[in-house]
Protein backbone atom coordinates (compact mmCIF):
# COMPACT_ATOMS: atom_id res chain seq x y z
CA UNK A 1 0.00 0.00 0.00
CA UNK A 2 2.70 2.43 1.05
CA UNK A 3 4.85 1.64 -1.97
CA UNK A 4 2.05 2.27 -4.44
CA UNK A 5 1.35 5.62 -2.78
CA UNK A 6 4.89 6.78 -3.51
CA UNK A 7 4.40 5.55 -7.06
CA UNK A 8 1.31 7.72 -7.40
CA UNK A 9 3.13 10.73 -5.99
CA UNK A 10 5.94 10.21 -8.45
CA UNK A 11 3.48 10.03 -11.30
CA UNK A 12 1.55 13.15 -10.20
CA UNK A 13 4.31 15.40 -8.88
CA UNK A 14 7.42 13.91 -10.47
CA UNK A 15 7.23 15.41 -14.00
CA UNK A 16 6.78 19.01 -12.94
CA UNK A 17 9.30 18.58 -10.13
CA UNK A 18 11.95 17.52 -12.64
CA UNK A 19 11.12 20.21 -15.22
CA UNK A 20 10.94 22.95 -12.60
CA UNK A 21 14.15 21.87 -10.89
CA UNK A 22 16.16 21.59 -14.11
CA UNK A 23 14.84 24.72 -15.81
CA UNK A 24 14.32 27.06 -12.90
CA UNK A 25 16.08 26.16 -9.67
CA UNK A 26 19.20 24.73 -11.29
CA UNK A 27 19.88 27.82 -13.44
CA UNK A 28 19.07 30.00 -10.45
CA UNK A 29 21.76 28.43 -8.27
CA UNK A 30 24.13 28.21 -11.19
CA UNK A 31 23.58 31.93 -11.71
CA UNK A 32 24.43 32.60 -8.08
CA UNK A 33 27.76 30.87 -8.69
CA UNK A 34 28.43 32.62 -12.02
CA UNK A 35 27.82 36.01 -10.45
CA UNK A 36 31.14 35.45 -8.65
CA UNK A 37 33.01 34.67 -11.88
CA UNK A 38 34.13 36.50 -14.99
CA UNK A 39 32.51 33.96 -17.33
CA UNK A 40 31.85 35.27 -20.84
CA UNK A 41 29.17 32.78 -21.82
CA UNK A 42 31.21 30.79 -24.31
CA UNK A 43 34.62 30.07 -22.83
CA UNK A 44 34.93 26.76 -20.94
CA UNK A 45 37.42 28.58 -18.70
CA UNK A 46 35.58 30.14 -15.75
CA UNK A 47 37.53 32.16 -13.19
CA UNK A 48 36.26 32.71 -9.69
CA UNK A 49 36.76 36.39 -8.91
CA UNK A 50 34.92 36.72 -5.61
CA UNK A 51 32.88 39.86 -5.11
CA UNK A 52 34.59 41.79 -7.87
CA UNK A 53 31.47 41.94 -10.10
CA UNK A 54 29.42 43.32 -7.24
CA UNK A 55 32.07 45.87 -6.36
CA UNK A 56 32.47 46.91 -10.00
CA UNK A 57 28.79 47.69 -10.61
CA UNK A 58 28.63 49.99 -7.62
CA UNK A 59 31.99 51.71 -8.08
CA UNK A 60 33.39 51.66 -11.61
CA UNK A 61 30.32 51.09 -13.80
CA UNK A 62 29.22 54.50 -15.01
CA UNK A 63 25.88 53.21 -16.36
CA UNK A 64 24.58 50.89 -13.64
CA UNK A 65 23.82 53.30 -10.81
CA UNK A 66 22.12 55.86 -13.08
CA UNK A 67 20.08 53.00 -14.57
CA UNK A 68 19.11 51.85 -11.09
CA UNK A 69 18.12 55.36 -10.09
CA UNK A 70 16.10 55.75 -13.28
CA UNK A 71 14.35 52.44 -12.66
CA UNK A 72 13.34 53.58 -9.17
CA UNK A 73 12.10 56.89 -10.53
CA UNK A 74 10.00 55.19 -13.20
CA UNK A 75 8.72 52.66 -10.66
CA UNK A 76 7.62 55.30 -8.15
CA UNK A 77 5.76 57.34 -10.77
CA UNK A 78 4.34 54.27 -12.43
CA UNK A 79 3.13 52.50 -9.30
CA UNK A 80 1.52 55.66 -7.94
CA UNK A 81 -0.17 56.59 -11.20
CA UNK A 82 -1.30 53.05 -12.05
CA UNK A 83 -2.79 52.32 -8.65
CA UNK A 84 -4.56 55.66 -8.28
CA UNK A 85 -6.02 55.48 -11.79
CA UNK A 86 -6.95 51.81 -11.39
CA UNK A 87 -8.72 52.53 -8.11
CA UNK A 88 -10.59 55.57 -9.43
CA UNK A 89 -11.62 53.69 -12.59
CA UNK A 90 -12.70 50.69 -10.55
CA UNK A 91 -14.86 52.85 -8.27
CA UNK A 92 -16.38 54.72 -11.19
CA UNK A 93 -17.14 51.51 -13.08
CA UNK A 94 -18.84 49.69 -10.20
CA UNK A 95 -21.67 52.23 -10.17
CA UNK A 96 -24.88 51.46 -12.02
CA UNK A 97 -23.84 53.06 -15.31
CA UNK A 98 -25.17 51.16 -18.30
CA UNK A 99 -22.03 51.40 -20.40
CA UNK A 100 -19.66 50.35 -17.61
CA UNK A 101 -18.91 46.96 -19.13
CA UNK A 102 -17.95 48.56 -22.42
CA UNK A 103 -15.67 51.09 -20.74
CA UNK A 104 -14.08 48.37 -18.65
CA UNK A 105 -13.41 46.28 -21.74
CA UNK A 106 -11.82 49.23 -23.56
CA UNK A 107 -9.49 50.12 -20.69
CA UNK A 108 -8.42 46.49 -20.21
CA UNK A 109 -7.74 46.01 -23.94
CA UNK A 110 -4.08 47.14 -24.05
CA UNK A 111 -3.24 44.22 -21.74
CA UNK A 112 -4.14 41.89 -24.62
CA UNK A 113 -1.31 43.34 -26.72
CA UNK A 114 2.29 42.27 -26.33
CA UNK A 115 4.38 44.87 -24.46
CA UNK A 116 6.98 44.98 -27.21
CA UNK A 117 4.22 45.77 -29.73
CA UNK A 118 2.82 48.45 -27.39
CA UNK A 119 6.22 50.11 -27.40
CA UNK A 120 6.17 50.33 -31.19
CA UNK A 121 2.57 51.53 -31.34
CA UNK A 122 3.47 54.35 -28.96
CA UNK A 123 6.64 55.17 -30.85
CA UNK A 124 4.30 55.81 -33.75
CA UNK A 125 1.87 57.74 -31.53
CA UNK A 126 4.52 59.95 -29.95
CA UNK A 127 6.36 60.79 -33.13
CA UNK A 128 4.07 60.76 -36.17
CA UNK A 129 0.62 61.10 -34.62
CA UNK A 130 1.59 63.70 -31.99
CA UNK A 131 3.06 65.99 -34.63
CA UNK A 132 0.12 65.68 -36.97
CA UNK A 133 -2.45 65.92 -34.20
CA UNK A 134 -0.89 69.14 -32.90
CA UNK A 135 -1.06 70.55 -36.40
CA UNK A 136 -4.72 69.58 -36.88
CA UNK A 137 -6.03 70.57 -33.44
CA UNK A 138 -3.71 73.50 -32.76
CA UNK A 139 -2.84 72.08 -29.33
CA UNK A 140 0.88 72.75 -29.44
CA UNK A 141 1.73 71.00 -26.14
CA UNK A 142 1.06 67.66 -27.83
CA UNK A 143 3.96 68.29 -30.15
CA UNK A 144 6.85 67.59 -27.80
CA UNK A 145 10.01 65.74 -28.48
CA UNK A 146 8.49 62.87 -26.46
CA UNK A 147 11.21 60.37 -27.22
CA UNK A 148 14.08 62.64 -28.19
CA UNK A 149 14.35 64.84 -25.12
CA UNK A 150 16.21 63.12 -22.24
CA UNK A 151 14.09 65.01 -19.71
CA UNK A 152 10.76 64.01 -21.22
CA UNK A 153 11.46 60.45 -22.31
CA UNK A 154 11.05 59.03 -18.78
CA UNK A 155 7.51 60.44 -18.61
CA UNK A 156 6.70 58.99 -22.02
CA UNK A 157 7.70 55.58 -20.67
CA UNK A 158 5.44 56.05 -17.66
CA UNK A 159 2.53 56.97 -19.96
CA UNK A 160 3.03 53.88 -22.09
CA UNK A 161 3.45 51.44 -19.23
CA UNK A 162 0.48 52.91 -17.40
CA UNK A 163 -1.62 52.60 -20.53
CA UNK A 164 -0.68 48.93 -20.77
CA UNK A 165 -1.23 47.77 -17.19
CA UNK A 166 -3.82 50.11 -15.61
CA UNK A 167 -6.75 48.10 -17.00
CA UNK A 168 -5.37 44.89 -15.54
CA UNK A 169 -4.94 46.37 -12.06
CA UNK A 170 -8.34 48.05 -12.39
CA UNK A 171 -9.93 44.66 -13.08
CA UNK A 172 -8.37 43.29 -9.89
CA UNK A 173 -9.74 46.25 -7.93
CA UNK A 174 -13.19 45.79 -9.45
CA UNK A 175 -13.07 42.18 -8.24
CA UNK A 176 -12.19 43.52 -4.80
CA UNK A 177 -15.06 46.02 -4.74
CA UNK A 178 -17.58 43.43 -5.93
CA UNK A 179 -16.51 41.02 -3.18
CA UNK A 180 -17.36 43.55 -0.46
CA UNK A 181 -20.48 42.64 1.45
CA UNK A 182 -23.08 45.10 0.13
CA UNK A 183 -24.79 45.37 3.54
CA UNK A 184 -21.69 47.02 5.01
CA UNK A 185 -21.84 49.81 2.44
CA UNK A 186 -25.58 50.18 3.00
CA UNK A 187 -24.99 50.34 6.75
CA UNK A 188 -22.57 53.18 6.07
CA UNK A 189 -25.19 54.95 3.98
CA UNK A 190 -27.73 54.66 6.79
CA UNK A 191 -25.15 56.20 9.13
CA UNK A 192 -24.96 58.97 6.51
CA UNK A 193 -21.38 58.33 5.39
CA UNK A 194 -20.43 60.57 2.49
CA UNK A 195 -18.66 59.17 -0.57
CA UNK A 196 -15.20 59.88 0.89
CA UNK A 197 -15.97 58.27 4.21
CA UNK A 198 -17.58 55.31 2.51
CA UNK A 199 -14.40 54.79 0.50
CA UNK A 200 -11.73 55.40 3.14
CA UNK A 201 -13.55 53.87 6.13
CA UNK A 202 -15.37 50.95 4.55
CA UNK A 203 -14.28 50.01 1.03
CA UNK A 204 -10.53 50.59 1.19
CA UNK A 205 -9.88 48.67 4.43
CA UNK A 206 -11.90 45.73 3.13
CA UNK A 207 -10.03 45.91 -0.17
CA UNK A 208 -6.58 45.64 1.38
CA UNK A 209 -6.09 42.02 0.18
CA UNK A 210 -6.58 43.05 -3.47
CA UNK A 211 -4.61 46.26 -2.98
CA UNK A 212 -1.77 44.01 -1.79
CA UNK A 213 -2.00 42.06 -5.04
CA UNK A 214 -2.33 45.17 -7.21
CA UNK A 215 0.59 46.92 -5.55
CA UNK A 216 2.74 43.79 -5.73
CA UNK A 217 2.04 43.26 -9.44
CA UNK A 218 2.61 46.90 -10.38
CA UNK A 219 5.80 47.22 -8.32
CA UNK A 220 7.44 44.09 -9.67
CA UNK A 221 6.32 44.94 -13.22
CA UNK A 222 7.80 48.44 -12.96
CA UNK A 223 11.12 47.31 -11.52
CA UNK A 224 11.47 44.60 -14.20
CA UNK A 225 10.33 46.80 -17.08
CA UNK A 226 12.10 45.80 -20.30
CA UNK A 227 10.07 45.03 -23.46
CA UNK A 228 8.27 48.36 -23.58
CA UNK A 229 11.47 50.39 -23.38
CA UNK A 230 13.34 48.03 -25.70
CA UNK A 231 10.92 48.87 -28.50
CA UNK A 232 9.91 52.40 -27.50
CA UNK A 233 13.34 54.00 -27.15
CA UNK A 234 15.91 51.21 -27.01
CA UNK A 235 17.25 53.00 -23.93
CA UNK A 236 17.84 56.24 -25.77
CA UNK A 237 18.38 59.02 -26.50
CA UNK A 238 21.91 58.12 -25.46
CA UNK A 239 21.38 56.27 -22.20
CA UNK A 240 18.57 58.57 -21.03
CA UNK A 241 15.99 55.79 -20.68
CA UNK A 242 18.20 52.79 -19.99
CA UNK A 243 16.75 50.86 -17.04
CA UNK A 244 18.42 48.07 -15.06
CA UNK A 245 16.96 45.24 -17.14
CA UNK A 246 18.13 46.82 -20.38
CA UNK A 247 21.55 47.52 -18.87
CA UNK A 248 22.10 43.94 -17.68
CA UNK A 249 20.62 42.47 -20.86
CA UNK A 250 23.27 44.36 -22.86
CA UNK A 251 26.07 43.28 -20.53
CA UNK A 252 25.13 39.65 -20.87
CA UNK A 253 23.97 39.27 -24.45
CA UNK A 254 25.64 42.13 -26.33
CA UNK A 255 29.00 42.43 -24.51
CA UNK A 256 29.13 38.74 -23.52
CA UNK A 257 29.76 39.45 -19.87
CA UNK A 258 27.50 36.70 -18.52
CA UNK A 259 29.00 36.65 -15.04
CA UNK A 260 28.68 40.38 -14.67
CA UNK A 261 25.14 40.50 -16.09
CA UNK A 262 24.08 37.71 -13.76
CA UNK A 263 25.48 39.57 -10.75
CA UNK A 264 23.38 42.58 -11.72
CA UNK A 265 20.32 40.38 -12.15
CA UNK A 266 20.82 39.05 -8.64
CA UNK A 267 21.10 42.56 -7.24
CA UNK A 268 17.86 43.48 -9.05
CA UNK A 269 16.21 40.35 -7.65
CA UNK A 270 17.26 41.23 -4.11
CA UNK A 271 15.90 44.75 -4.58
CA UNK A 272 12.56 43.43 -5.88
CA UNK A 273 12.28 40.94 -3.01
CA UNK A 274 13.12 43.61 -0.44
CA UNK A 275 10.71 46.22 -1.80
CA UNK A 276 7.80 43.83 -2.33
CA UNK A 277 8.42 42.36 1.14
CA UNK A 278 8.18 45.83 2.72
CA UNK A 279 5.09 46.57 0.63
CA UNK A 280 3.41 43.31 1.72
CA UNK A 281 4.17 44.09 5.37
CA UNK A 282 2.57 47.51 5.03
CA UNK A 283 -0.53 46.60 2.99
CA UNK A 284 -1.17 43.35 4.86
CA UNK A 285 -0.81 45.02 8.26
CA UNK A 286 -3.26 47.75 7.26
CA UNK A 287 -5.75 45.10 6.17
CA UNK A 288 -5.41 43.16 9.41
CA UNK A 289 -5.79 46.11 11.74
CA UNK A 290 -9.12 47.03 10.23
CA UNK A 291 -10.65 43.57 10.08
CA UNK B 1 -31.39 59.30 -4.69
CA UNK B 2 -31.40 61.99 -7.35
CA UNK B 3 -27.85 63.09 -6.45
CA UNK B 4 -26.80 59.48 -6.71
CA UNK B 5 -28.25 59.23 -10.21
CA UNK B 6 -26.44 62.35 -11.29
CA UNK B 7 -23.07 61.17 -9.99
CA UNK B 8 -23.60 57.86 -11.80
CA UNK B 9 -24.19 59.76 -15.04
CA UNK B 10 -21.13 61.95 -14.49
CA UNK B 11 -19.00 58.88 -13.74
CA UNK B 12 -20.27 57.22 -16.89
CA UNK B 13 -19.52 60.22 -19.10
CA UNK B 14 -16.06 60.80 -17.62
CA UNK B 15 -15.19 57.13 -17.96
CA UNK B 16 -16.45 57.27 -21.53
CA UNK B 17 -13.94 60.01 -22.32
CA UNK B 18 -11.18 58.06 -20.55
CA UNK B 19 -12.05 54.90 -22.49
CA UNK B 20 -12.00 56.69 -25.81
CA UNK B 21 -8.59 58.18 -24.92
CA UNK B 22 -7.42 54.68 -23.98
CA UNK B 23 -8.57 53.39 -27.33
CA UNK B 24 -6.85 56.12 -29.41
CA UNK B 25 -3.49 54.36 -29.96
CA UNK B 26 -5.30 51.28 -31.27
CA UNK B 27 -7.55 53.49 -33.41
CA UNK B 28 -4.60 55.31 -35.00
CA UNK B 29 -2.83 52.01 -35.60
CA UNK B 30 -5.96 50.70 -37.27
CA UNK B 31 -6.59 53.63 -39.62
CA UNK B 32 -2.96 54.05 -40.64
CA UNK B 33 -2.64 50.41 -41.60
CA UNK B 34 -4.97 51.13 -44.50
CA UNK B 35 -3.10 54.14 -45.90
CA UNK B 36 -0.15 54.18 -48.28
CA UNK B 37 3.17 55.60 -46.98
CA UNK B 38 2.34 59.13 -48.13
CA UNK B 39 -0.90 59.15 -46.18
CA UNK B 40 0.79 57.78 -43.07
CA UNK B 41 3.37 60.54 -43.15
CA UNK B 42 1.34 63.60 -44.16
CA UNK B 43 -2.18 62.94 -42.88
CA UNK B 44 -1.39 60.66 -39.95
CA UNK B 45 -4.30 61.65 -37.73
CA UNK B 46 -6.90 61.73 -40.50
CA UNK B 47 -9.33 58.99 -41.40
CA UNK B 48 -8.19 57.28 -44.64
CA UNK B 49 -9.86 58.58 -47.81
CA UNK B 50 -9.85 55.17 -49.40
CA UNK B 51 -9.03 51.72 -48.08
CA UNK B 52 -5.57 50.55 -49.14
CA UNK B 53 -4.64 46.89 -48.69
CA UNK B 54 -1.07 47.13 -49.97
CA UNK B 55 0.52 47.23 -46.49
CA UNK B 56 -1.26 44.15 -45.27
CA UNK B 57 -0.31 42.17 -48.34
CA UNK B 58 3.31 43.24 -48.11
CA UNK B 59 3.60 42.46 -44.38
CA UNK B 60 1.81 39.13 -44.84
CA UNK B 61 4.37 38.09 -47.45
CA UNK B 62 7.39 39.84 -46.01
CA UNK B 63 7.10 38.63 -42.43
CA UNK B 64 5.93 35.12 -43.27
CA UNK B 65 3.01 35.93 -41.02
CA UNK B 66 1.35 32.55 -41.22
CA UNK B 67 4.50 30.82 -39.99
CA UNK B 68 4.91 33.22 -37.06
CA UNK B 69 1.26 32.78 -36.19
CA UNK B 70 1.42 28.99 -36.20
CA UNK B 71 4.61 29.02 -34.11
CA UNK B 72 2.95 31.23 -31.52
CA UNK B 73 -0.15 29.06 -31.57
CA UNK B 74 1.70 25.75 -31.19
CA UNK B 75 3.99 27.03 -28.44
CA UNK B 76 1.15 28.64 -26.48
CA UNK B 77 -1.21 25.70 -26.86
CA UNK B 78 1.23 22.92 -25.93
CA UNK B 79 2.65 24.95 -23.02
CA UNK B 80 -0.84 25.57 -21.65
CA UNK B 81 -1.82 21.91 -21.90
CA UNK B 82 1.43 21.03 -20.11
CA UNK B 83 0.93 23.62 -17.39
CA UNK B 84 -2.69 22.65 -16.72
CA UNK B 85 -1.94 18.90 -16.57
CA UNK B 86 1.26 19.14 -14.52
CA UNK B 87 -0.09 21.75 -12.13
CA UNK B 88 -3.52 20.19 -11.59
CA UNK B 89 -2.00 16.75 -10.90
CA UNK B 90 0.69 18.07 -8.57
CA UNK B 91 -1.73 20.48 -6.91
CA UNK B 92 -4.16 17.60 -6.28
CA UNK B 93 -1.58 15.36 -4.58
CA UNK B 94 -0.12 18.25 -2.59
CA UNK B 95 -3.51 19.38 -1.30
CA UNK B 96 -4.50 15.87 -0.19
CA UNK B 97 -1.18 15.07 1.48
CA UNK B 98 -0.63 16.17 5.05
CA UNK B 99 3.03 15.32 5.70
CA UNK B 100 5.92 17.70 6.11
CA UNK B 101 7.34 16.70 2.71
CA UNK B 102 4.23 17.98 0.96
CA UNK B 103 4.45 21.32 2.76
CA UNK B 104 8.12 21.59 1.86
CA UNK B 105 7.44 20.75 -1.77
CA UNK B 106 4.74 23.39 -1.95
CA UNK B 107 7.06 26.10 -0.64
CA UNK B 108 9.74 24.87 -3.04
CA UNK B 109 7.36 25.49 -5.95
CA UNK B 110 6.15 28.81 -4.56
CA UNK B 111 9.70 30.17 -4.60
CA UNK B 112 8.95 31.31 -8.17
CA UNK B 113 6.59 33.91 -6.76
CA UNK B 114 9.61 35.48 -5.08
CA UNK B 115 12.41 34.87 -7.58
CA UNK B 116 11.67 36.78 -10.77
CA UNK B 117 12.42 35.24 -14.15
CA UNK B 118 15.13 37.86 -14.66
CA UNK B 119 17.32 36.21 -12.00
CA UNK B 120 17.27 32.97 -13.94
CA UNK B 121 17.30 34.33 -17.47
CA UNK B 122 21.03 34.53 -18.21
CA UNK B 123 22.12 31.14 -16.80
CA UNK B 124 18.96 29.60 -18.29
CA UNK B 125 20.38 30.16 -21.77
CA UNK B 126 23.41 28.07 -20.80
CA UNK B 127 21.24 25.37 -19.24
CA UNK B 128 19.10 25.23 -22.39
CA UNK B 129 22.25 24.88 -24.46
CA UNK B 130 23.46 22.01 -22.25
CA UNK B 131 20.19 20.12 -22.74
CA UNK B 132 20.13 20.90 -26.49
CA UNK B 133 16.95 22.91 -25.91
CA UNK B 134 18.16 26.22 -27.24
CA UNK B 135 16.61 27.41 -30.50
CA UNK B 136 13.86 24.80 -30.42
CA UNK B 137 10.11 24.83 -29.90
CA UNK B 138 10.30 22.04 -27.33
CA UNK B 139 12.88 23.90 -25.31
CA UNK B 140 10.72 27.00 -25.21
CA UNK B 141 7.63 24.99 -24.27
CA UNK B 142 9.38 23.18 -21.42
CA UNK B 143 10.68 26.46 -20.00
CA UNK B 144 7.17 27.95 -20.15
CA UNK B 145 5.88 24.90 -18.29
CA UNK B 146 8.60 25.31 -15.66
CA UNK B 147 7.82 29.01 -15.27
CA UNK B 148 4.02 28.81 -15.33
CA UNK B 149 3.24 25.65 -13.36
CA UNK B 150 4.30 26.70 -9.85
CA UNK B 151 1.77 29.55 -9.64
CA UNK B 152 -0.87 27.26 -11.12
CA UNK B 153 -0.01 24.55 -8.56
CA UNK B 154 -0.51 27.13 -5.85
CA UNK B 155 -3.91 28.17 -7.24
CA UNK B 156 -5.06 24.57 -7.80
CA UNK B 157 -4.08 23.21 -4.41
CA UNK B 158 -5.87 26.07 -2.68
CA UNK B 159 -8.96 25.38 -4.76
CA UNK B 160 -8.91 21.59 -4.28
CA UNK B 161 -8.78 22.06 -0.51
CA UNK B 162 -12.25 23.57 -0.71
CA UNK B 163 -13.65 20.46 -2.47
CA UNK B 164 -15.28 17.79 -0.25
CA UNK B 165 -13.21 14.66 0.22
CA UNK B 166 -16.33 12.45 0.20
CA UNK B 167 -16.41 12.34 -3.60
CA UNK B 168 -13.05 10.65 -3.82
CA UNK B 169 -13.76 8.37 -0.86
CA UNK B 170 -16.69 6.72 -2.53
CA UNK B 171 -14.62 6.23 -5.69
CA UNK B 172 -11.80 4.65 -3.68
CA UNK B 173 -14.29 2.26 -2.08
CA UNK B 174 -15.47 1.37 -5.59
CA UNK B 175 -11.86 0.43 -6.30
CA UNK B 176 -11.04 3.18 -8.77
CA UNK B 177 -7.34 3.93 -9.36
CA UNK B 178 -5.78 7.30 -8.58
CA UNK B 179 -5.57 8.30 -12.24
CA UNK B 180 -9.22 7.45 -12.82
CA UNK B 181 -10.24 9.41 -9.73
CA UNK B 182 -8.23 12.40 -10.84
CA UNK B 183 -9.38 12.53 -14.44
CA UNK B 184 -12.99 11.42 -13.88
CA UNK B 185 -13.85 13.22 -10.66
CA UNK B 186 -11.35 15.90 -9.67
CA UNK B 187 -10.26 17.42 -12.97
CA UNK B 188 -13.79 18.31 -14.20
CA UNK B 189 -14.45 20.05 -10.87
CA UNK B 190 -11.40 22.26 -11.40
CA UNK B 191 -12.88 23.96 -14.44
CA UNK B 192 -13.24 27.45 -12.88
CA UNK B 193 -9.61 27.43 -11.77
CA UNK B 194 -8.46 25.92 -15.07
CA UNK B 195 -10.06 28.71 -17.06
CA UNK B 196 -8.24 31.30 -14.94
CA UNK B 197 -4.91 29.50 -15.36
CA UNK B 198 -5.46 29.17 -19.11
CA UNK B 199 -6.33 32.85 -19.55
CA UNK B 200 -3.49 34.31 -17.47
CA UNK B 201 -0.85 31.96 -18.85
CA UNK B 202 -1.95 32.27 -22.50
CA UNK B 203 -1.77 36.04 -22.30
CA UNK B 204 1.73 35.80 -20.87
CA UNK B 205 3.07 33.14 -23.23
CA UNK B 206 1.48 34.45 -26.44
CA UNK B 207 2.73 37.99 -25.79
CA UNK B 208 6.10 37.11 -24.27
CA UNK B 209 9.10 38.67 -25.96
CA UNK B 210 12.05 38.21 -23.60
CA UNK B 211 12.34 34.42 -23.54
CA UNK B 212 12.08 33.95 -27.32
CA UNK B 213 14.52 36.86 -27.73
CA UNK B 214 17.25 35.11 -25.76
CA UNK B 215 16.58 31.53 -26.81
CA UNK B 216 15.42 31.53 -30.46
CA UNK B 217 17.65 32.43 -33.40
CA UNK B 218 16.19 30.55 -36.39
CA UNK B 219 13.78 32.61 -38.47
CA UNK B 220 11.43 29.64 -38.93
CA UNK B 221 10.97 29.19 -35.15
CA UNK B 222 10.18 32.78 -34.20
CA UNK B 223 6.95 33.78 -32.49
CA UNK B 224 4.82 36.78 -33.45
CA UNK B 225 6.30 39.31 -30.97
CA UNK B 226 9.88 38.32 -31.78
CA UNK B 227 9.45 37.95 -35.56
CA UNK B 228 7.56 41.21 -36.00
CA UNK B 229 9.82 43.22 -33.70
CA UNK B 230 12.85 41.95 -35.62
CA UNK B 231 11.34 43.09 -38.91
CA UNK B 232 10.71 46.48 -37.42
CA UNK B 233 14.34 47.02 -36.52
CA UNK B 234 15.42 45.72 -39.92
CA UNK B 235 13.50 46.21 -43.13
CA UNK B 236 10.63 48.33 -41.84
CA UNK B 237 12.76 50.81 -39.90
CA UNK B 238 11.81 53.83 -42.01
CA UNK B 239 8.64 52.51 -43.61
CA UNK B 240 6.09 53.51 -41.00
CA UNK B 241 3.17 52.29 -43.10
CA UNK B 242 4.54 48.74 -43.02
CA UNK B 243 5.72 49.05 -39.43
CA UNK B 244 2.36 50.08 -38.05
CA UNK B 245 0.58 47.47 -40.17
CA UNK B 246 2.92 44.84 -38.76
CA UNK B 247 1.93 45.97 -35.26
CA UNK B 248 -1.74 45.68 -36.16
CA UNK B 249 -1.23 42.17 -37.48
CA UNK B 250 0.81 41.23 -34.40
CA UNK B 251 -1.97 42.28 -32.05
CA UNK B 252 -4.91 41.27 -34.24
CA UNK B 253 -5.27 37.61 -33.12
CA UNK B 254 -5.54 38.61 -29.45
CA UNK B 255 -7.77 41.62 -30.18
CA UNK B 256 -10.18 39.51 -32.24
CA UNK B 257 -10.25 36.87 -29.53
CA UNK B 258 -10.88 39.64 -27.02
CA UNK B 259 -13.88 40.97 -28.93
CA UNK B 260 -15.56 37.57 -28.76
CA UNK B 261 -14.65 36.30 -25.28
CA UNK B 262 -14.03 39.58 -23.48
CA UNK B 263 -16.34 38.80 -20.54
CA UNK B 264 -14.77 35.40 -20.07
CA UNK B 265 -11.24 36.85 -20.04
CA UNK B 266 -12.05 39.64 -17.60
CA UNK B 267 -13.90 37.31 -15.23
CA UNK B 268 -10.94 34.90 -15.37
CA UNK B 269 -8.56 37.69 -14.39
CA UNK B 270 -10.91 38.72 -11.59
CA UNK B 271 -11.13 35.19 -10.19
CA UNK B 272 -7.37 34.77 -10.29
CA UNK B 273 -6.69 37.99 -8.42
CA UNK B 274 -8.86 37.26 -5.40
CA UNK B 275 -7.33 33.79 -5.01
CA UNK B 276 -3.71 34.94 -4.78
Amino acid sequence: MRKSKIGVDLLFIGPIFVVYTLLFMYPFFEGLYYSFTNWNGVDPQVNFIGLRNYVEMFSRDEYFLPALQRTFFIAVLNVTLVNILAMVFALALTTEGRLNNLWRAMIFMPYMISMVVCGFIWRFMLTNIAENLAEVTGLQFINQSWLGDPNIVIYSIVIVSTWWIAGYIMTIYIAGILSIDQSLIEAGEIDSCNTWQSFFKIKLPLMMPVVTVGAFLSISYSLKIFDTIYSLTGGGPGKASEVVMLNLYRDAFVYNRYGYGTAKAIVLTLIIILITYIQMRITNAKGNVES
Amino acid sequence: MKANNRSTTIACVVMGIVSVAWFLPVYFMLINSFKPLKGVIFTTAAFPESVYFGNIIEVWNGADYFLLFSNSLIITFVSIVGIVLCAAMAGYRLSRATGRVAALLLSYFILTLIIPFQAVMIPLVKTMREFAMIDSRWGLILVYIALGSPIAIFLYQGYIKTLPYALEESAIIDGAGQLTIFFRIIFPLLKPMTSTVVILQSLYIWNDFLLPLISIQSEHLKTIPLGIAGKFFGQYAFKWNLGITAMLMASLPMLLLYIFVQRFIISGVMKGSVKY
